[in-house]
């Protein structure tokens, strides 16, 4: 199974520096690995420099099984709403970079099996301009699964989602990191979901790593306060979870 | 992957629509390639002498089989000129299509970027100040000052776009700017001139096919044939880009090399007709619309719908430049907007779906 480990890994924009010396313990293939913090922290820019879109010093380990650095894929926040091309059309273009022009049955039902399981296989020949935020951001998911990624590095995916899609797309990542082997990285904004559904935590703020872990020894009430500048609890709900409420914000002196 | 998850569900519906759809794209790729056989044949009919299609297609066919007359008038007259229209309606229609794909703007083209505006600026030096450039013979000298000009401002934008934190709207900006600076330049040597410079002048932006000749319709042939195989090779990744830079970058897409590979291609393919035949502004901007609305805009169809449209579009205009007045030749950049605004409108209003 794949593994991911980040050494001192840092980014910079031209003289910019963004990112400094992250580094990780092994991030195993077959688990949910939540990335948070606020906004502006380098959640993204973190995920471009592992998947080698950004530039800076550092290594990012990928374990000896692995396919190679192409097994990385990046999902942005950035779902391209106007191109004049079908859904279908837009997962296909994903599969099929660095191919031939010639488009093989095995490849169509590959993006078939991806489309249903998401299940907007009705939406195919949408055009990518009538959909809704939440509907080009399960697109977009559809185009990074295609590209069947051993480390997937997903940017908010469920930013735009409604409640219900949003934990149907986290549950679906769930079993399939499990069921594939797969790792998966995921950037949320909803702690919540990453205490439901995320096995391992990084939690980054002012471009480098404040703490990492199991979620649940990361995501604790100290670490709302000093990095979310939130007073909130952490306690367990009926069934025994445990889910976050937040109280009040700690004013900027 | 997925297996474990969908396996049960089949999907062959969606591969069975896709394969429709690509058939639906051959098949209208297939009636623009008929149109323009029909429009180029119908060009070379049409003349001071008018000849039926089949004396046109005899000539071209079993050229033994017809008149030295009727041979020389369809090979060494009409020919260059149906074909320049072909050749220049597809190389300005294509950069148009890979300069609104590559700077992600639907107003892109060769005469919204400014080279054509700078080509018309290099055939006005020679014309009315009798500058030449590069010093060659007095017979070439518009039209190479007019390439160097195009070469110019596509070499402009090409540099500007390497620029670190210049972006593809400023790039746009930067090509806005270019046409008034040359236009004005245009102006002021206008207002110089005498009153028969003026006149070539005026003649050559307003574009015409009649300046053909064969040595240049291989010109601008070659230049096609060159790009075309460079853009059909990315076709996958000039894809992508539509769906933004990150979105193309997380397909494993060097976006900036891809970007500046295409922007020279891009401005060799505009300069060259456009040095040649004068300012076309019309097919550059509005075949690749055209073509995207028929065929959408994976590049594997859209391509060859850009350089049918355009070639379609000037060839039609060249048909119809010599119907409005019998026994003249209108230039074509006046009637190319004539004939493809009402056509452009007509596909906008009754397209349902999205054009851009």
């Amino acid at each position: 199974m794949v593994a991911l480990r980040l050494d001192k890994v840092g980014a910079t924009y031209g003289r910019r520096t963004v990112l400094t010396g992250i580094t990780t313990g092994e991030l195993r293939g077959g688990r949910l690995t939540a990335v948070i913090g606020p906004n502006a922290a380098g959640k993204s820019t973190l995920f471009k420099r592992i998947a080698g879109l950004a530039a800076g010093p550092g290594l990012v380990h990928l374990s000896d099984t692995a396919k190679g650095p192409e097994t990385i894929c990046y999902m942005p926040q950035d779902t391209g709403a106007n191109a004049v091309l079908t859904v279908y059309e837009s997962v296909l273009l994903s599969a099929k970079q660095g191919s031939g022009w010639k488009v093989k049955d095995g490849e169509l039902a590959e993006i078939d099996r991806v489309l249903t399981a998401l299940r907007i296989d009705d939406l195919a020949f949408r055009g990518l301009g009538e959909l809704s935020g939440g509907q080009r951001q399960l697109v977009s998911i559809a185009q990074a699964l295609v590209r069947k990624p051993e480390v997937l590095l997903m940017d908010e995916p469920t930013s735009a989602l409604d409640l219900f899609r949003q934990v149907e797309v986290l549950g679906f990542m769930k079993r399939l990191a499990e069921q594939s082997g797969m790792a998966v990285l995921i950037a949320l904004h909803d702690l919540n979901h990453a205490l439901r559904y995320c096995d391992d935590t990084i939690v980054i703020s002012d471009g480098s790593v404040t703490a990492s872990g199991p979620t649940q020894a990361v995501i604790t009430a100290d670490m709302l306060k000093y990095v979310y500048r939130v007073e909130a609890r952490v306690e367990a709900c009926s069934l025994g979870r445990p889910v976050i409420i937040v109280d009040d914000s700690i004013p900027v002196r | 992957m997925m297996v474990a998850i969908a396996d049960e569900i089949s999907g062959v519906e969606g591969r069975g629509r896709y394969r429709a759809l690509v058939a639906r794209r051959l098949l209208i790729l297939s009636g623009l390639v008929a149109a323009l056989f029909l429009s180029v044949a119908v060009d070379m009919a049409l003349g001071p002498a008018n000849y039926s299609l089949a004396d046109v297609l005899t000539a071209l066919f079993r050229s033994e089989a017809v008149s030295d007359q009727l041979r020389v008038v369809i090979w060494d007259i009409r020919m260059p000129i149906a074909l320049m229209a072909v050749t220049v309606g597809a190389s300005l229609s294509v950069a148009g299509a890979q300069m609104q794909t590559i700077l992600a703007n639907p107003l892109a083209s060769p005469f919204t970027l400014g080279i054509s505006a700078a080509a018309g600026f290099g055939a006005a030096l020679g014309l009315v100040a009798g500058i030449s450039i590069f010093p060659v013979a007095v017979h070439y000298m518009v039209p190479l000052n007019a390439f160097l000009m195009a070469m110019v401002a596509a070499l402009f934008i090409h540099f500007a776009s390497t620029m670190r934190g210049v972006t593809v709207e400023t790039i746009v900006l930067l090509g806005i700017a270019l046409v008034f600076t040359f236009n004005a330049a245009l102006s002021l040597l206008e207002y110089l001139a005498s009153e028969q410079a003026l006149a070539a002048v005026v003649f050559w932006t307003m574009g015409s096919l009649t300046k053909a000749t064969w040595p240049k319709v291989w010109i601008t042939a070659a230049v096609l044939v060159f790009a075309l195989p460079l853009f059909a090779r990315h076709a996958w990744a000039l894809t992508a880009l539509r769906l933004g830079d990150d979105k193309a970058a997380s397909f494993g897409i060097n976006v900036r090399r891809l970007r500046l590979e295409t922007m020279l291609t891009v401005s060799l393919l505009a300069a060259i007709p456009v040095s040649f035949v004068g300012t076309i502004g019309f097919v550059g901007l509005v075949g690749p619309h055209i073509a995207r609305m028929l065929v959408g805009e994976d590049q594997r169809f859209f391509l060859p719908a850009s350089v049918l449209c355009g070639a379609l579009l000037l060839s039609t205009t060249s048909v119809v430049s010599k119907m409005i007045i019998p026994g003249a030749v209108l230039p074509i950049g006046i009637i190319t907007a004539l004939v493809g605004v009402p056509f452009f409108f007509v596909l906008i209003f009754t397209n349902r779906r999205q054009a851009w």
